[in-house]
């Protein structure tokens, strides 16, 4: 089962309340079959945005923040997700997904930094370019225009000495 | 040096230089056949005078990498003070890799857990908080590693 985060934002509530709230979420997900595997506080913050208590229409500002580490089942998680998010003390509930296995990569800032034509991403691109006739002409009047821009005598004769 | 002087080791008129050579690579010249003697010597010192070839280049310069990988911070969507440094003040967008100087992968991830952070909550979605303006700065979006689009 993999395991999922679940953001759980309360409106402001006392301390008793809280603590119905939250044990009401724990059993939600308990119920659909999840392991809870630890439960956090993430402290009184400042939210990144307004938002609004359902029922009673009062703005939140501020307000608690906690975090359920849980293992359950996809389609369990969107049940409880639903549940959370319609609970009337909840302002925000959000799960997610913790990757389990970090995909390894290298760091290719050097590449990015070369000029383009020592890049290997611009050298595939060459090897495999794709002109269309059109684009061929294009190119080629362009440079026939630029040549012939080009003054291959003086228009006037310049002055003898 | 060596190597020239066993090169012309056959002919006469070089003899003394030879010898000379011989001695200063082994200590063994004497007899009417320094000839044979001084051939060995020098076969034996081309060996040791050999140019070395060496499997790297050690004046290669290391190779560069971005913030992240250098610092090796791992990106959180928990760790929105952090994102929100990837943030442009006045637009509230992400800057582009160009500006922020990460690689694919991490620019990539950088992007998907910001779009993360705002959904969970933690980060404001049209802004920078104003709490973290005055955060210092990673990177000059005035100075980028290439120029910018403008598309
Ligand atoms: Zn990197």
């Amino acid at each position: 089962m993999p395991l999922f985060e679940f953001t759980v934002i309360t409106k402001s509530l006392s301390k008793a309340d809280l603590i119905k709230t939250l044990t009401r979420a724990g059993n939600v997900l308990l119920e659909k079959g999840a392991v809870i595997e630890k439960v956090e506080s993430l402290g009184h913050r400042d939210l990144p945005y307004k938002k609004i208590a359902k029922q009673t229409g009062d703005s939140v500002y501020a307000s608690n923040y906690f975090l359920f580490h849980a293992h359950m089942s996809s389609p369990a998680r969107l049940e409880a997700k639903t549940i959370l998010r319609n609970d009337l003390d909840t302002v925000h509930v959000e799960a997610v997904l913790t990757p389990t296995e970090k995909p390894e990569f290298e760091c290719n800032l050097e590449e990015i930094l070369k000029p383009p034509a020592e890049r290997e991403s611009v050298q595939k691109l060459r090897e495999k370019q794709r002109l269309c006739h059109f684009t061929r002409q294009l190119i080629y009047k362009k440079t026939e225009k630029e040549w012939k821009a080009i003054p291959k005598s003086y228009p006037i004769a310049p002055p003898r000495d | 040096m060596l190597r020239q002087l066993s090169r012309f080791s056959l002919t006469p008129f070089l003899h003394r230089t030879v010898v000379a050579s011989s001695r200063a690579c082994s200590s063994t010249s004497s007899g009417s056949s320094v000839v044979e003697e001084q051939h060995k010597a020098s076969s034996k010192c081309s060996d040791d005078d050999e140019p070395i070839e060496l499997s790297r280049n050690p004046y290669e310069k290391e190779r560069r990498k971005c913030l992240l990988c250098k610092t090796g911070i791992e990106l959180d969507y928990k760790n929105a003070r952090l994102l929100q440094q990837f943030v442009s003040t006045f637009s509230g967008r992400v800057y582009d890799r160009h500006i922020t100087g990460l690689c694919d992968h991490q620019q990539n991830k950088l992007v998907e857990t910001i779009a993360i952070s705002r959904k969970a909550g933690y980060m404001p979605i049209f802004v920078k908080d104003p709490k973290y303006v005055r955060d210092p700065k990673l990177f000059d979006p005035l100075r980028p590693l290439r120029p910018h689009s403008f598309a």
